[in-house]
Order: structure tokens, then C-alpha cells, then sequence
């Protein structure tokens, strides 16, 4: 069972017990809260935004329930995609160079 | 004939940068129609004034650029939006391109490359847009 802690906005694990937390992810990257309207960050409205709680599964800190592996790997797995694809950093001339490569494609 | 001018909508919650940006149109002889701090207020001023391009921040209060972006998009798929912004992730410049962006400048440039940037990028479109007699036809 979860131990209970009040967790801050933006936490996806539980700063006491490590349960991981049910989260929101904005559009801009940043980790809200499950229960949050609007991004701590950009202020963009999160109720369109899925919570990574699984369909059918009790809120964590409202029932006894705990990830098994298969879950924490596949949270863990999204997680890894979203940060691969949020560590390629780009500079003007790789926009460039995306820009002059779409033209090239649709014309 | 003088040509006419091109009304540029910016929006960016940064006071310094709408300035900077404000600054560097009025000496390409744009005509800049509205300023907007927030994305709400982008999407509003944009349908009052039905500017010819949007420059377009992505990380503002209320509503952010990328969901400004689809709304200007959908309210008129032929405007020109240009995203500005300090955001570099590669998934966040695709995913502008994919809802409708027609460039990307980032905002990590320093003044001086960001002037001649926008240079470049007016250049490319200006000529698009009298042409095509603007995105609503004035």
C-alpha cells in the first residue's frame, strides 16, 4: 500500500516509498500531477492528456495496489522512448536542413 | 507602387523579445497589427486581425503555441505561422511542421543571428504572400 505521503506537483515517484505516481505529461515535456488542470510549466490545459494510470487500475494512493514488473517495465520503457526522443537537440541549420528535406519531398 | 505592407501577428510571453522581434519587422517594413503574451490572447488578436504571418511562441501561459498553432491552422490552414521559441527538441520542431508550422526559428540564437534569421525567413515568404494576395485575401 502506498505510504500516504503528499507527494509535490510533478512528481512521477513517490519522494518517500518509490511507488511511481500517477502522472500527467504536458505537451512541453513537463510532468504534472494526475490531478492537475493546467501545467505547472506552460500553463497548457491537461485535460485532454491521458494520466499513465492503467484503465481499470485504482488510484495508487487510494487502494492497495502496487505496479507488478510487467508495468513498471512498460512505464519505464515509455519513459526511456520520451526522454530519447527529448534528448535530440536541434540547431538552426538541422531545421534548415528538415525544412530544405520536407520541400524536397513534397514537391 | 509601394507594395503593401505584410501584417505580422507576434506572440511571445517575453516583453523583450516581442520588442526585439517588433524592432527588427518594422525594418523590413512589416506592419505589426497585434502583440500577444499568451496564447489565448495569440488565437484572439489573430481572428480580429487576420494577419498575413504569425510569429509564435511555444511555451506562453493560458494556452500553449503548438495548441495556438492548431487553432490559427484550422481557422485558416494558408496562414503563415512561424514558430519562435527556445524549444529545440527535434519531436517538438516536427510535430509544429506536421500541425501546420512553415518555419522555426529558435529563440538560443543570439540577437544578431536572430535578426538575420528572420531576414532570411522574411525573404523567403514575403514575395508568397503578395503574391498570393495574403492569407485573407486583403
Amino acid at each position: 500500500m502506498g505510504c500516504k505521503h503528499s507527494n509535490p506537483s510533478g512528481y512521477a515517484f513517490c519522494a518517500v516509498c518509490g511507488e511511481p505516481l500517477a502522472y500527467k505529461r504536458c505537451r512541453c515535456g513537463f510532468v504534472c500531477s494526475d490531478r492537475d488542470s493546467f501545467c505547472g510549466q506552460c500553463g497548457a490545459e491537461l485535460s485532454n492528456i491521458d494520466s499513465t494510470r492503467k484503465k481499470g487500475s485504482a488510484p495508487i494512493e487510494d487502494a492497495d495496489h502496487r505496479l507488478d514488473l510487467g508495468q513498471l517495465a512498460e512505464l519505464a520503457a515509455q519513459e526511456n522512448q520520451y526522454a530519447e526522443t527529448q534528448k535530440v537537440r536541434v540547431t538552426q541549420d538541422d531545421i534548415r536542413k528538415l525544412l530544405a528535406k520536407r520541400k524536397k519531398k513534397l514537391s | 507602387m509601394n507594395p503593401r505592407k505584410v501584417r505580422v501577428l507576434v506572440a511571445d510571453d517575453e516583453a523583450h523579445i516581442r520588442q526585439l522581434i517588433h524592432f527588427i519587422l518594422d525594418s523590413l517594413g512589416a506592419e505589426v497589427v497585434a502583440e500577444a503574451a499568451d496564447g489565448e490572447t495569440a488565437v484572439r488578436l489573430y481572428q480580429e486581425h487576420k494577419p498575413d504571418m504569425v510569429l509564435l511562441d511555444i511555451n506562453m501561459p493560458k494556452l500553449d503555441g503548438m495548441e495556438a498553432l492548431k487553432r490559427i491552422v484550422a481557422t485558416n490552414n494558408k496562414t503563415l505561422v512561424i514558430m519562435l521559441t527556445a524549444q529545440n527538441a527535434l519531436d517538438v520542431v516536427k510535430q509544429c511542421l506536421e500541425h501546420g508550422a512553415r518555419n522555426f526559428i529558435l529563440k538560443s540564437n543570439s540577437a544578431e543571428e536572430l535578426d538575420k534569421i528572420i531576414r532570411e525567413t522574411w525573404q523567403e515568404y514575403v514575395e508568397e504572400i503578395r503574391g498570393g494576395e495574403g492569407a485573407h485575401g486583403m
